[in-house]
């Protein structure tokens, strides 16, 4: 379900974030003006390729960017403006937002048991609990996702990269009572047969517990079985946001229809065996020198001429396009991805877009199927 | 061995030129280390001492008076006849400074390079025949050296051999010499481990594989391919033993039990000054002081700045992104050096 | 924990016996003949056999060293050649104000060399950071009898009666007065590890502060102070650990001189009044001891690591290492 994003409503209402590294005269911009607002029980992911600065925002989110970053603009969670104000961001940690690692192994502290990690985490966010309850608690969490209880004094080197992942999703959506988990690759690490243990335990965990997600990830199937919509991030910018089926019929950006060609597919790898799969020619733009224009311009398959190299483009709504079939397919049935974008849904920085909506021209052109 | 050793193809070059160039490769980590060395502050720092020092060593007999002549009046404070002051006995102190500089510096270099090589060579013999008797038999044996602390090992070896007296063959060795065997003594399991533990590293790599399997001889693998690439660690510990080897010499010779007067070390000078100490002499211990102070210093800076230089994944960084120690202008000056090292660095390969 | 400690005891044996060995063999090394120096000036030809059966020097080397190590492990290290007191006796004597100079030294470092280490991690480039710094280049330079000299010309001729700078006094009989006198000794003695301790903790520190499950904690709400404290000290002391029991052996090495600076009666200055008088067996005595004592702290070290590190405890539990 897309839920129409209201201000009073909003969990989390992120405006202009950036976050800086380095020199300040000449700093390596991560993010770059990023508005975000996710609605409660809302699941929304950000893909990208490594490097997209999808990681950065993130953690930023929680201010645990490191001493060298500089964050502007606002984070606001439940209306409380967190950005410039660390106490209040240390108040909401662990409690009303947590987070899940992509790391599990290095994630958990090798020093203690997995036990006193927990516990710890859970005399934290329910000090109403005695030390029995706790530890009644602590087992109970380990119950839920699977870890038997008794392993609770074995150290974290004792366990598979896979129940590490559980128990960190344990301590992101049970140790507290948390509106909203960031999820950072929380699937990446992890064999296939356990990465699909680990996402059913994250949409179970969700439907009966609530919860918000923003699931960062480079992996679109991940976003397809979890999401509700999705932002698209490219050298720190936000260049597309749409929805889950919106993405996979009808990409708006070139770079998004590149990211879809160039992930791997079964059964066109199956149709198609011995032929290369596409890929996208070029890296990611130095972020310390950003190209002047569009930055996905250089690597653009569809690219316009000097507009591109020169001016900056909006992330505008898109006019909605008819339900083009891309060369990746329909989307995968998710639960919530069936519904069709709807006006204002979908918006994508790109000069094409720009002077199609100028013109009020209709669709798209263009696109390369 | 031996048989295979004579069915296997000998290098092209044999005889003077392989030595030659196998020389020219083991002293290229040195000169590029001197070329690197004068080009941040510390480095500058360390040369500037190790000149001084060797200036003090070498030209400074020449220039300071007898170091036992007691012609001055006693205990008198630095002047312009006396710079660094005279000590109870009259004696000139800077004359004994500098005569002490030579004893005290020549017992450290002398014994750490013993050590180095002796440590070296047999870490090596251990490595490669690791697990075997005599890698056992090597590893026990630093284990029990190890097992006394330096400041008691020394001593004690030294105050023995010294009351004792050894000789080799007709030469009676004199109290330096077996100060200089004692602290090498002492010194050598660092070099066998580290030579051990960096050649065992070492053999397992590819390179060596390659280079056994096209047919390299056993000397030519240790000497030629084993020995420059386990030279770096080696060098930097060396740089470092040479300043513990200074103080322990220092502190020994104070003790009594090493350097013994009338001879002059450091350490000697200091015993002096103890006596003097509740009458105020300050500068009897005060010039000792900064002599070991300055050669600890400009040792403990080169085995740094040897350690950043040499070891390639530092360097990388050195010329690349610069880091927090390297300020930017020094990467933008380097792109010259650096084809040069790489040149350098395909010729130890 | 207990098949961990039995299997590093088992390997200092080897050890421990070969350091006898080489006791021995010093023994017998040194010059003199001890029966004639025990038997005294003008003794009998008689007098000397009788004290050289005495100590087994008319048997072959090899049963005199299985005699002589059975009477070392039996606590008797023969007598001192000069006052014909039993060595083990002037040990014990002695052994207390050396103990007591090390631990008061190492209690030194610890104290001012984890903090500082902690704050110049937290804080890089601030103050602590600079003085981690310059301590560890003058701890380096500076050897510790000679900043002890520089404390008694300090305080036996600039600012005279303020602070003990010769002299010991025992803990357990005056425990203010053996601090004051024990202070600069172990304030000589401790300076040169403190710069090395203190640049492992910053190291360790900087190490640990920079791994996921740091921002982890901080990502679940653990308070700052506890993620220093709790998650990051605990892991980043384990470098530190193993660097204490090196430093403990400095310490009991540097001991030997300082004491002589500051004229303690410890096993440093019989060390070395053993050798005015010739007297070997007092020698190879102290020798034995530190070396025992030595090996016993770096066995410590190995457990208290174990004890640390769980990995390491497993790994013995499982019969690895």
């Amino acid at each position: 379900m897309i839920q129409a994003p209201t201000k009073t409503t909003d969990l989390l209402a992120v405006t202009g974030l950036g976050v800086a590294y380095g020199d300040p005269a000449a700093p390596v911009r991560a993010v770059v003006d990023v508005d975000l607002t996710v609605g409660r029980g809302e699941s929304v992911g950000i893909v990208g390729e490594s490097g997209s600065g999808k990681s950065t925002l993130l953690r930023a989110l929680l201010g645990l960017h490191g001493s060298g970053a500089a964050v502007s603009g606002g984070i606001a969670v439940d209306g409380v403006q967190l950005a410039h104000d660390p106490a209040a961001m240390r108040r909401v940690r662990g409690g009303t937002v947590s987070m899940v690692f992509q790391d599990p192994v290095n994630a958990f502290n090798p020093a203690y048991t997995l036990g006193s990690q927990l516990g710890r985490l859970v005399a934290l966010h329910r000090p109403e609990l005695g030390r029995e309850q706790r530890r009644a608690h602590v087992a109970a969490m380990l119950d839920r996702v699977g870890i038997p209880a008794h392993r609770t004094r074995s150290h974290p080197f004792e366990f598979s990269q896979g129940q590490l992942q559980r128990c960190m999703i344990a301590a992101a959506f049970l140790a507290g009572r948390p509106a909203l988990v960031l999820a950072d690759e929380p699937t990446t690490s992890l064999d296939v047969t356990v990465e699909a243990q680990i996402v059913e335990l994250i949409r179970d965990l969700r439907a009966e517990l609530g919860m918000s997600m923003v699931l960062v990830t480079h992996n679109l199937g991940l976003v397809a079985d979890l999401c509700d919509r999705v932002h698209v991030m490219y050298a720190g910018r936000f260049v597309e946001h749409t929805t889950i089926r919106g993405l996979f019929d009808s990409p708006a950006h070139p770079y998004t229809r590149a990211l879809l060609k160039s992930a791997p597919d079964l059964d066109r790898v199956r149709e198609s065996r011995g032929s290369r799969l596409p890929t996208m020619r070029g890296g990611v733009p130095d972020l310390a020198a950003p190209p002047p224009g569009c930055p996905f311009a250089p690597r653009c398959d569809e690219h316009l001429g000097e507009v591109c190299d020169r001016d900056l483009p909006e992330l505008l709504p898109v006019p909605l396009m008819p339900a083009a079939r891309t060369a990746h397919g329909t989307a995968p049935a998710g639960q919530a991805s069936d519904t069709l974008p709807r006006p204002g849904d979908v918006r994508a920085r790109c000069h094409r877009h720009a002077a199609s909506a100028l013109s009020g021209g209709t669709a798209v052109e263009g696109v390369k199927a | 061995m031996i048989p295979a050793q004579s069915s296997l193809p000998s290098g092209p070059a044999a005889g003077p030129e392989r030595v030659l160039g196998r020389l020219r490769a083991a002293a290229a980590p040195v000169g590029r280390a001197a070329r690197l060395m004068t080009r941040r502050p510390a480095g500058i720092c360390a040369t500037v001492l190790v000149v001084l020092l060797a200036a003090v060593v070498l030209v400074g007999p020449w220039l300071a008076p007898d170091p036992n002549a007691q012609t001055a009046a006693p205990l008198t404070a630095p002047s312009g006849d006396h710079w660094m002051g005279t000590d109870n006995t009259g004696r000139d102190v800077l004359a004994r400074f500098v005569a002490g500089a030579r004893i005290s510096l020549l017992v450290a270099l002398v014994c750490t390079a013993a050590a180095t090589v002796v440590g070296t060579l047999i870490g090596m013999a251990a490595a490669l025949r690791a697990g075997g008797r005599f890698d056992i038999l090597t590893m026990r044996l630093t284990d029990v050296v190890m097992a006394f602390p330096l400041l008691v090992l020394v001593p004690v070896l030294s105050g023995v051999f010294t009351q004792k007296g050894i000789a080799v063959g007709p030469v009676e060795l004199d109290n330096v010499a077996i100060m200089a065997i004692a602290i090498g003594i002492a010194l050598t399991p660092v070099f066998v481990r580290l030579a051990r533990a960096s050649a065992l590293a070492e053999v397992r790599k590819d390179y060596m594989t390659a280079a056994r399997c096209l047919g390299a001889r056993r000397r030519d693998l240790v000497f030629g391919n084993l020995l420059p690439n386990i030279a770096t660690p080696i060098v930097v510990q060396a740089a470092f033993s040479v300043a513990v080897a200074i103080i322990v010499e220092a502190s020994v010779s104070f003790l009594g039990l090493g350097i013994q007067p009338p001879d002059a070390s450091w350490g000697t000078l200091l015993t002096d000054a103890r006596s003097q100490l509740l009458l105020g002499a300050w500068w009897l211990i005060l010039f000792p002081t900064l002599g070991i102070a300055a050669a600890v210093l400009a040792l403990t800076l080169l085995g740094d700045e040897l350690r950043d230089l040499l070891d390639p994944r530092m360097r990388r960084t050195f010329h690349g992104k610069p880091r927090r120690r390297a300020p930017q202008p020094e990467a933008a000056t380097e792109p010259a050096g650096r084809s040069a090292d790489g040149e350098l660095e395909e010729e130890i390969r | 924990m207990i098949r961990m400690t039995l299997l590093r005891l088992a390997q200092a044996v080897p050890v421990l016996f070969a350091v006898s060995l080489i006791a021995f063999a010093l023994l017998r090394t040194a010059p003199g003949d001890p029966a004639i120096t025990l038997a005294g000036v003008g003794a009998s030809q008689e007098q000397v056999d009788a004290i050289r059966h005495e100590l087994h020097l008319d048997r072959s080397l090899p049963e005199q060293y299985v005699l002589w190590l059975q009477e070392a492990l039996s606590g008797d290290l023969g007598d001192s050649y000069t006052t014909r007191q039993p060595v083990t006796e002037l040990l014990a004597d002695r052994f207390p104000a050396t103990v007591q100079l090390a631990l008061t030294a190492l209690v030194l470092v610890i104290v001012i060399a984890v903090p500082l280490g902690v704050l110049a991690a937290l804080r890089r480039g601030g103050a602590a950071d600079h003085l981690v710094r310059i301590l560890s280049l003058g701890g380096l330079a500076v050897p510790s009898f000679v900043l002890g000299m520089g404390f008694v010309l300090l305080f036996g001729w600039y600012v005279t009666g303020v602070w003990p700078y010769q002299g010991f006094v025992a803990y357990g009989t005056d425990p203010v007065e053996a601090f004051r006198h024990l202070l600069l000794p172990a304030l000589a003695l401790a300076f040169p590890q403190i710069g090395v301790v203190a640049r492992t903790t910053r190291s360790g520190m900087l190490d640990v502060l920079s791994q996921e499950y740091i921002t982890a904690a901080r990502a679940f709400g653990v308070p700052e102070r506890r993620v220093v404290a709790a998650d990051a000290l605990r892991n980043a002391l384990l470098p530190v650990v193993t660097q204490l029991g090196v430093v403990t052996g400095l310490l009991l090495g540097g001991s030997v001189i300082v004491e002589n600076v500051f004229g303690i009666n410890g096993m440093g200055s019989l060390l070395v009044a053993s050798f005015g008088e010739r007297n070997y067996s007092v020698t190879v005595g102290v020798m034995l001891v530190i070396a025992l004592v030595f090996v016993l702290v770096n066995l410590a070290v190995d457990l208290l690591y174990g004890a640390i590190d769980p990995r390491i405890r497993a790994g013995y539990r499982k019969g690895e290492a």
